[in-house]
């Protein structure tokens, strides 16, 4: 395959023969010549050169210098294709030599989709390229570009749409053809943290005018954020002459010194309202990228600006650079980028490309835009550049092709608040419609973004700019001040208002300079041509959004940094429109790609435990999360704990119940007002069950509520339900009664609840209980006590059963919640006493037929369907969801009562067969096929019966107890089962509980 | 509270975790009693107690008044004996048992806040004494800023049940 | 994200709060129709303009309080950080 063989020395694993400079590759790629292009030492240059870091590329070793770029580094040795192209897999190198680079994106490990472009060198790193197989030289997939037809815009919609049962088919061959690099499911997790920041002002950019805005505002007294992007701060400055290079280092200088924080590698990647801001820092070494949550009162936008490619035949090839990519890696890495070079230039910019590559040795044809002559085409062989053709048909034998072409506004952020970029074609570029006045002017711009002008006249609109935001931001930061409750008093009245009264830059006349005569690639990241855009304009896509969407263009890696414009412009051109009226895409966050690990952060999953957690734990149990709570599933055995508590005595940790407690002279009709049923006669000492309901007469709640005192209740809610009755009864409280004497407050912590359940609790009890009279006459079911246990006061104790059995539900304060738990084990030793779990009382609970709230109930369940007539008071007054109740008891026209869904037990004709709750109950129609009239809500084995038990929820007609019904299982298999007279399968009658 | 019980507090093992510049410690066991306005609300319970929404205000012998919602204080008694409670409002519920109580202390106790909490805690904004309610690792909190002898502090409150994962996310919100 | 202008805390995070819907008053509950009940129930007015909204602070005083949104242009009738919009009428 290889003309030149594999020489000794350049297999994988082995030293590099040459040192620094060389470039050795495996395979195949080692063909390409190496020719080494760093250039002595030259002043302005960031790298180090007494620290030259080796690293690997496709396996071969190639050193850099500490301050490279891996792309640098990697240009440095001769290396001048970096990937193959998304679609037709044709070679790329480099374009920008920055982080908007599309073709240099590498893999670096276990790290894919590194941007070579901007990521620094470190020694040791494993660098790949991506989506090149088997090699960068000789790529398989590049095939494709001889079919490229079917890869032209909306190949992904047209081609692989049908037939559809090969979709599985077509998506193993996408899979191999897509771009990007490998993830290694064997990484180590790393963790990105985030923070919150409250900034005075937010720079985003930290170029010329940014710094001076950042200096100028920290000088009024503002805190200010300075956010750069690159590595270091200087923007433009930082590979231009000597007076620039200085300064930059004159303003990084004054910012430090004004105590402005500074973040470079970092982006502000979004904007929302009240200039809200994700700011994302990476790491220059490749650590975590962390997430930055910063509300700042006032944003300067001082992105700059980014230069445009030209559109023309090969303008994808290696070899051809943007001026700024030429001159990054001339002056900053001191890289030659080639050594006979066509500048084609139609600004400042371009110029002083050519001036640099003159002054560097390189042999430059300077062609100047701004007469008209244009690039046809970059032609050569093999991904590299041979030839330029000019549009008068001169032909260039270069391997350099250097493009001044214009600029792009990244308005992103300010469109984000709003502002539109509107197109100027005398300058060929969009600026922000309204600067400065977005969101009652807290988001400002300056620098290039809002115009042109002279270093010193950047420098004076940034300071300005600066000053502006400052006297802004003090005055939101007074209103704050005066607002928020808790901040520090404020002296003094208001800053006054401050006018935007700075003097806005010029505008530089610029050739509007889009598409040559030829076609080319326009987006390169998604390898998207003048000519796939010209054809979806032709299918019809006439908006730049649904060209956008069609062909895919902006919506790579670049995120439109480098496109946009030129995918506009080519639009507005196959439309016979303007660029005005094609208008841009939206811009949206991020401003850049941001890994989703930032924005995931470090996962806060808050948990609950009660007081006994350590307890549990020591005891063995198998935990269960039921919401935010961690709680004891079983400690073993849940059949076993079952027959314990119908034999002997447990003990149940319930602490998760929601428990309220509601004092003051109304409390009573609050209760009136939240249950369905009455509570005006409750004796002191008594406890009632109740069920809440929604406004729409959907259950929503159920537990017992307990009088402790002329006015002091205990009210019990479900502990799923907790939190959301808490939020319930305060709504009530506060926006329809604001004048009850009533308080609420949630105590569910405050408890830990132990349920002591069995036919020997009340023996157990009475070990341990000294000031209650625990006798089945004077503490009967459906009581409340207060009084003391196992020595502490304070304890509420009330006899109720969901079990079944004959139980106490203590409440105890809860930091001697463990005390009482050993005690009550202690205690009860000789009677038998275990603890029991979740499973074992969700088990017990549905022998009795008790329901529970969204298990049994869901969303439609009005109070009716479980069987709650009995409880719903239409006698008394006003109460939550009355109306609706009202209609269900006494029925409207139009409705189907048969249809109505009841709450039924459910008993399977095979004992030993447990339906899957949640499946389906059918029923015969007249015309042979079959009807869902409900479904399985709960079912378990029944340990006490020995057999399989059910709620369910069927239609009212099928209802009626002795009903047959049929339950069909997820396999489709059949079981017959017969409704039962009531609810509970186990002692109806309740004998146990009330003994 | 009963001096003769242990008291069993919201984490497992120790109740300190120190780092660079901060330190966490658990105060749970300090007495807390809530009181409600009165219900015919004429600010007296306001002036009694000194400080409104928002604020708080040392009461001596160890008492911290703290004004946790518009009508409500939380009224921490210090773990020093000594504090009573002054007898106000028209209700007040014994809140010891259910709210756990962290200290979080040092120059960079505002750093490691800043990572789980979205609340501005510059000086202007969140002075000493100021109280807030916030989100802190996702729990509901009652934040009060309470420094010790010129040093930064903060108190963070939450239902006992998120305790010992709050103590957990904080600690661990340091540890970076 | 907005900050929503609570009267008692000030301004915060919509993250913290709660929006609970269109303010609008309960139909007597002893004289209402199925009609005018479940309009009030599940219709929400959602205009393309100012409308009355209850929010409840949920993390930071517990309050529940009525303010003032502009649903097309997603701000408070009183933004927290700016002036107030005095040329705005009721919807």
């Amino acid at each position: 395959m290889s003309p030149l063989g594999s020489g000794p020395g350049s297999g994988p694993g082995q030293a590099p023969g040459s040192g620094s400079g060389t470039c050795l590759r495996r395979n195949d790629d080692r063909v390409v010549p190496m020719s080494p292009s760093r250039l002595p030492a030259r002043p302005g240059e960031v790298i180090d050169r007494e620290r030259p870091l080796t690293f690997t590329w496709n396996g071969g070793a190639v050193t850099g210098f500490a301050g490279d770029t891996i792309a640098s580094a990697l240009a440095a040795s001769g290396c001048t294709v970096f990937s193959r192209s998304m679609k037709y897999h044709r070679p790329r190198g480099i374009l920008t030599a920055d982080f908007w680079d599309p073709n240099t994106l590498v893999q670096v490990g276990d790290e894919p989709n590194v941007r070579g472009g901007h990521r620094l060198l470190e020694a040791g790193m494993a660098v790949s390229a991506q989506n090149a197989w088997p090699s960068l030289r000789w790529d398989a997939k590049a095939l494709t570009a001889l079919g490229g037809r079917a890869l032209s815009a909306g190949f992904y919609y047209k081609t692989f749409m049908r037939p559809r049962w090969l979709w599985p088919a077509y998506e193993k061959v996408l899979a191999r053809f897509a771009p990007g690099g490998v993830i290694d499911p064997a990484s180590a997790p790393r963790r990105h943290d985030k923070r919150y920041a409250h900034p005075d002002v937010v720079v985003a950019g930290g170029g010329p005018a940014g710094l001076a805005a950042a200096v100028a505002a920290a000088r009024e007294g503002a805190g200010v954020l300075l956010v750069e992007h690159e590595h270091s701060l200087g923007g433009h400055l930082r590979w231009g002459t000597k007076s620039e290079r200085s300064m930059a280092a004159a303003l990084a200088g004054a910012a430090e010194a004004a105590g402005v924080e500074i973040l470079t590698d970092a982006t502000v990647a979004g904007r929302w309202e009240d200039n809200w801001l994700a700011v994302v820092e990476r790491d220059g070494a490749g650590g975590p990228e962390r997430l930055i949550k910063a509300r700042a009162k006032v944003l300067v936008v001082a992105a700059g600006l980014i230069e445009r490619p030209y559109v023309f035949a090969g303008n994808d090839r290696p070899g051809v650079m943007l001026s700024g990519g030429a001159r990054r890696l001339l002056n900053l890495w001191s890289v030659r980028p080639g050594s006979r070079a066509v500048v084609w230039s139609a600004n400042a910019a371009g110029d002083a490309a050519a001036a640099d590559l003159e002054a560097a040795g390189v042999v430059v044809e300077h062609v100047d835009a701004r007469t008209g002559r244009t690039v046809t085409a970059a032609e050569g062989r093999r991904g590299a550049l041979e030839r330029v053709v000019l549009s008068d048909g001169t032909r260039l034998e270069v391997d350099l092709l250097v493009t001044a072409a214009g600029w792009t506004a990244p308005t992103s952020l300010l469109n984000m608040a709003g502002v539109r970029p509107r197109y100027d074609p005398a300058a060929a570029r969009f600026f922000p419609a309204e600067p400065g006045t977005a969101e009652a002017g807290t988001v400002l711009s300056t620098g290039g973004i809002s115009g042109d002008g002279s270093l010193d006249e950047l420098v004076g609109h940034g300071e300005a700019t600066g000053r502006l935001a400052a006297a802004r931001a003090a005055t939101l930061a007074h209103r704050l001040r005066v607002a928020t409750a808790w901040a520090a008093p404020v002296d003094g009245p208001e800053p006054p208002e401050v006018p935007d009264e700075r003097t806005p830059l010029g505008r530089d006349p610029h050739p509007e300079l889009y598409r040559s005569s030829t076609d080319g690639i326009v987006d390169l990241s998604e390898d998207v041509g003048s000519r796939d855009l010209r054809h979806a304009a032709a299918e019809g896509f006439d908006s730049v959004e649904l060209v956008k969407r069609w062909t895919t263009a902006t919506m790579g890696s670049a995120q439109g940094k480098l496109e946009t414009v030129n995918t506009v412009a080519v639009l507005a051109e196959a439309t016979g429109s303007t660029i005005s009226e094609v208008g841009t895409t939206t811009w949206r966050p991020p401003f850049a790609p941001v890994t989703l690990g930032a924005l995931a952060g470090r996962m806060f999953e808050p948990l609950r435990i009660s007081s006994l957690h350590d307890l549990h734990v020591a005891a063995g149990m198998t935990p269960i999360q039921a919401g935010q709570w961690i709680r004891p599933e079983h400690y073993g055995d849940p059949a076993a704990e079952v027959c314990n508590v119908r034999a002997n005595v447990g003990i149940i940790d319930v602490s998760p119940l929601g428990k309220l407690d509601i004092r003051g002279p109304d409390a009573t009709d609050l209760l009136s007002l939240l249950y369905v049923n009455k509570w005006r006669r409750l004796a002191i000492g008594a406890v009632r069950y109740g069920v809440m309901c929604a406004e729409d007469g959907v259950i929503l709640d159920d537990g017992v509520t307990g009088r402790l005192g002329e006015e002091h209740y205990l009210m019990s809610t479900t502990s799923s339900g907790s939190g959301a009755m808490e939020v319930w009864i305060q709504n009530w409280l506060q926006t329809e009664h604001p004048d009850w004497r009533v308080r609420v407050t949630p105590v569910t912590d405050a408890y830990t609840s132990i349920n002591v359940a069995g036919p020997r609790s009340r023996v157990l009890l009475g070990r341990l209980v000294d000031d209650v009279d625990l006798g089945p006459e004077a503490f009967k079911y459906m009581q409340v006590r207060r009084g003391t246990v196992a020595g502490v006061a304070g304890c509420v104790m009330w006899r109720i059963g969901f079990t079944g059995e004959l139980s106490y539900e203590l409440h105890v304060p809860a930091g001697y919640g463990p005390h009482v738990w050993q005690a009550l084990l202690a205690a009860g030793a000789d009677l038998g006493v275990a603890p029991f779990g979740l499973e074992a009382q969700r088990i017990m609970r549905l022998e009795k037929g008790h329901f529970i709230v969204g298990q049994d109930t869901d969303a439609l369940t009005k109070a009716p369907t479980a069987g709650l007539e009995w409880l719903i008071k239409l006698d008394k007054e006003d109460f939550c969801g009355r109306p609706e109740l009202q209609w269900a008891l006494e029925g409207e026209p139009g409705d189907a009562p048969d249809a109505v869904p009841r709450l039924v037990a459910v008993q399977p004709t095979d004992p030993s067969y447990v339906p899957p709750e949640v499946c389906q109950i059918v029923a015969a129609t007249p015309d042979g096929k079959e009807r869902i009239i409900g479904r399985i809500t709960s079912s378990r084995f029944s340990p006490t019966l020995e057999r399989s038990i059910c709620l369910a929820q069927v239609e009212a007609v099928h209802a009626g107890p002795d009903t047959e019904l049929t339950i069909v299982d997820i396999t489709g298999r059949r079981h017959t089962a017969t409704v039962m007279l009531h609810h509970a399968h186990f002692d109806p009658e309740g004998e146990r509980l009330r003994a | 509270m009963d001096e003769q019980l242990e008291f069993a507090g919201p984490l497992a093992g120790a109740g300190e975790a120190n780092g660079e510049g901060w330190s966490l410690r658990d105060e749970s066991r300090t007495p807390k009693l809530l009181v409600y306005e009165d219900f015919e609300p004429d600010g007296a319970v306001e002036r009694q107690l000194g400080v409104g929404f928002g604020a708080s205000a040392a009461g001596g012998s160890g008492l911290l008044v703290c004004g946790i919602r518009p009508g409500e204080w939380l009224l921490l008694l210090g773990e020093r004996s000594g504090a009573n409670p002054p007898a106000v409002g028209a209700v007040t519920v014994d809140l010891t048992h259910g709210v756990a109580m962290f200290r979080l202390s040092g120059p960079r106790a505002r750093d490691v806040l800043a990572s789980v909490c979205s609340i501005d805690t510059s000086e202007e904004m969140f002075p000493d004494g100021a109280v807030c309610g916030a989100s802190v690792a996702r729990v509901a909190c009652t934040l009060v800023r309470d420094d010790v002898a010129g040093e930064r502090s903060y108190l963070i409150l939450s239902q006992r049940s998120s305790g010992r994962y709050l103590f957990d996310a904080v600690r661990d919100a340091g540890a970076r | 994200m907005l900050l929503v202008p609570c009267p008692h805390c000030g301004p915060r995070n919509t993250a913290d709060l709660t929006l609970v819907g269109e303010s609008e008053s309960r139909p007597d509950p002893s004289a209402t129709t199925p009609q005018e009940w479940r309009s009030y129930l599940y219709l929400e007015h959602n205009p393309a303009g100012w409308t009355r909204e209850t929010w409840y602070c949920r993390l930071g005083c517990g309050r529940f309080f009525v303010t003032e949104r502009h649903r097309g242009q997603n701000r408070f009738r009183h933004p927290p950080l700016g002036p107030a919009d005095e040329s705005a009428g009721p919807r």
